[in-house]
């Protein structure tokens, strides 16, 4: 049976899902595994890769009962997958999504898509000429912006004209900007992000360092393009290192704010940063502004949540526990399943997927040249 | 220092008089003992000063020996006459901000202080409203650390009539990230939406500062008839603090989706400001809010209106600001 036959739209068994690397975040392929659609059936990697890789996979592989091979391509072969998750490094991402594209697997990918535009045009041909299906993971089934779609889309606000994001997250990266004596090395990024798996801070796990705007900006990114359907054509931004001595000794951005030139007149900017555990009682502020001809909206996007605090909490406890959640990982495999079934576009595709990695490069290089720049 | 207390005229309309009702009660060491304005009357009534006189050239004539300072509220376009006037016979100067309409102006005003030695303050610049007053104080006591990003949106109904200024709606913003970061920025980026006139209902602020501070600022008069809304956060080096109104906002349920009532910050800000003049004053001291703090906003106006005007980067080079 081919891929083709298979994508039919009364189709309810499971799609048997490759798990192609899960050294990052392990929660893009947990939430898939939570809708009754997918099935995860082997993870695997490329035998090539360093021992923490394989070791990181295996883990996974163990706790769900698959088993994990070391050769990609056997795993694609004799599993008869026919979706392949990626959570590897994101130096890896794309390079692993286009391997499974063009076996002819539907992708869904943890993000950011790539650090390189290149990569990502070959992802995004990749997942054209194979007429495959592509899912960007991200958070926009997240009540609040579910709630701000709807009264976007209902018109309460009028036509839109301009939309602000922050984007923070109250943690902390190793020790603070200014704590390295001079005699001590710079602190290496990738053992440094290696050690911050266990508290969940490794979004930018890699052999090459990442900035805050490529780690975290797909998902305001992705709010902003989807509530407006606009597309970013200019952006000047202000990059720094402003809280991590990590941050400050590879050279990337730990705080960051964007002026969004966009389509139609639209304008916005994105505030976005790694801000400190000391600088949130949550996990950090974020919101969303958004005005438009005839009112305005301001939405917190932890909202729903719940306060739970009590006396000895674990300093590192969450003490506000957002709400349906859980809802976002099962909507977004939800709307995957009925793209692949229909074949259709899921919430985030490629090519928008590309556009946010593209705005993102602009800010980055707006940030060192301190010039307005285009998004390419 | 001085035990009299600090007598004050105040210079301007019965509606800017309303705004220092509270104040004028609460001031310590100074008191209103003249109310100079068309319908000076009211503003007297309002203020408690027993002197009412219709202009300030007649005040100054009549009784000049009754005050000490001008209090000028009077709208900006009409304050460098004013404020000088008031300078040039002796008398220490709270004019609300915008001082003056241009750069030059304003500079003119100072230079009038100076050679008369008299105290120049600059009110309205929301450096003291409460919220703005606490992370300051954090800031310069090292709470929060280095300052990072300063982010404003401020917000209100669609204006009708005649419209407020870009100067009049950015001069505060600007006057505070300055204080707040304590320096000029090095980088000015900003976009208008229709224009950078009297017609503009949007712009929006990105500022570099030295050291990689930033700030981000924008102003909309597009909200339907009510209340605006208003949410500022600074996040420093070690710490983070949030001024929103969503934070502040209360639920009137009367059918269908409930009201927010918002709760503002009052009017302290006043009382403060009036305070610092007069401690100013009795103690012969620097004005929190003075001349450099005027003149540095308005370089930093001037350098918004030529980003507007160009659609580009406008650059801090020495002490001008030139487009990139």
């Amino acid at each position: 049976m081919s891929l083709s036959d298979r994508n039919v739209s009364n189709r309810q068994d499971p799609f048997r899902v490759l798990v192609l690397s899960v050294v990052k975040h392990s929660y893009v392929a947990r939430g898939v595994a939570l809708h009754p659609r997918f099935e995860l059936t082997v993870v695997a990697d490329d035998a090539n890769n360093p021992d923490w890789v394989h070791e990181r996979n295996k883990k996974f592989a163990h706790e769900h009962g698959i088993p994990y091979l070391r050769d990609v391509e056997r795993a694609i072969a004799e599993h008869d997958v026919e979706v392949a998750v990626v959570s590897s490094e994101a130096d890896r991402h794309c390079a692993l999504s286009v391997r499974a594209a063009d076996a002819g697997l539907h992708v869904i990918q943890d993000k950011p898509m790539s650090n390189s535009l290149a990569e990502c045009d070959r992802l995004v041909e990749a997942v054209a000429r194979n007429n495959v299906r592509f899912l960007m993971w991200n958070r926009n089934f997240l009540p609040a912006v579910v709630q701000a779609r709807e009264a976007i889309a209902e018109g309460q606000i009028g036509t839109l004209r301009a939309i602000h994001v922050d984007f923070y997250f109250a943690k902390d990266a190793g020790p603070p900007k200014g704590s390295r004596s001079p005699d001590q090395p710079p602190i290496d990024w990738l053992e440094a992000l290696l050690a911050a798996h266990v508290t969940g801070g490794d979004g930018g796990v890699g052999s090459e360092p990442m900035g805050e705007l490529s780690i975290e900006g797909c998902y305001p990114l992705a709010y902003l393009t989807m509530l407006t359907g606009a597309k970013v054509r200019r952006v000047f931004a202000r990059t720094t290192a402003h809280f991590h001595q990590l941050c400050v000794d590879n050279d990337v951005e730990d705080l960051a704010t964007v002026t969004l030139e966009m389509e139609g007149g639209l304008v916005g900017s994105l505030a976005l940063g790694r801000i400190g555990d000391a600088s949130h009682p949550d996990i950090g502020e974020i919101k969303l502004h958004i005005l438009g001809s005839e009112g305005a909206l301001v939405i917190s996007e932890a909202r729903p949540e719940i306060g739970v605090y009590y006396r000895d909490q674990p300093p590192q406890e969450f003490r506000n526990q957002r709400l349906l959640a859980t809802d976002n990982d099962y909507l977004l495999a939800d709307d995957f399943a009925r793209a692949i079934d229909a074949g259709s576009d899921p919430i985030l595709n490629a090519p928008t997927s590309r556009a946010i990695t593209a705005t993102v490069a602009a800010a980055i290089e707006s940030g060192r040249t301190a010039a307005v720049v285009d998004v390419v | 220092m001085t035990d009299s207390p600090i007598r004050l005229a105040l210079v301007g309309s019965p509606e800017g008089a309303v705004n220092w009702r509270d104040a004028a009660q609460r001031l310590r060491g100074g008191r209103f003992t003249v109310a100079v304005d068309a319908n000076a009357t009211a503003a007297a009534e309002v203020v408690g000063a027993a002197t009412a006189v219709a202009s300030l050239e007649a005040a100054l004539k009549t009784h000049g020996g009754e005050f000490d300072a001008a209090v000028i509220c009077s709208p900006h376009y009409h304050n460098p006459a004013v404020a000088r006037l008031a300078a040039d016979a002796g008398k220490h100067l709270l004019v609300e901000a915008p001082v003056a309409r241009t750069r030059t102006e304003a500079e003119a005003t100072i230079a009038a202080c100076d050679r008369a030695g008299v105290c120049f303050a600059v009110g309205q610049t929301l450096r003291f409203y409460p919220g703005n007053q606490t992370i300051i104080d954090r800031l310069s006591r090292g709470k929060l650390g280095e300052p990072g990003l300063w982010r404003v949106h401020r917000w209100r109904e669609k204006q009708s009539g005649s419209q407020s200024s870009l100067l009049e709606w950015i001069y505060g913003d600007v006057d505070l990230a300055i204080c707040m970061f304590g320096a000029r920025p090095t980088e000015v980026y900003a976009l208008g939406r229709p224009g950078a006139g009297p017609a503009a209902d949007y712009v929006q602020l990105h500022f570099g500062f030295p050291a990689g501070g930033m700030a981000v600022v924008d102003y909309s008069a597009t909200l339907p008839p009510g209340p605006g809304y208003e949410s500022a956060s600074m996040i420093g080096s070690k710490g983070a603090a949030y001024a929103d109104d969503h934070h502040n906002t209360h639920l009137l349920y009367r059918g269908g989706n409930p009201a927010a009532l918002i709760s503002g910050q009052g009017r302290g800000h006043v009382l403060h400001e009036l305070q610092a003049l007069v401690d100013a004053v009795a103690n012969q001291t620097a004005p929190p809010v003075g001349g450099d703090d005027c003149i540095a906003a308005h370089q930093v106006i001037d350098a918004v209106v030529s980003s507007l005007e160009s659609g580009q980067v406008v650059r801090k080079q020495g002490d001008r600001y030139e487009p990139v």
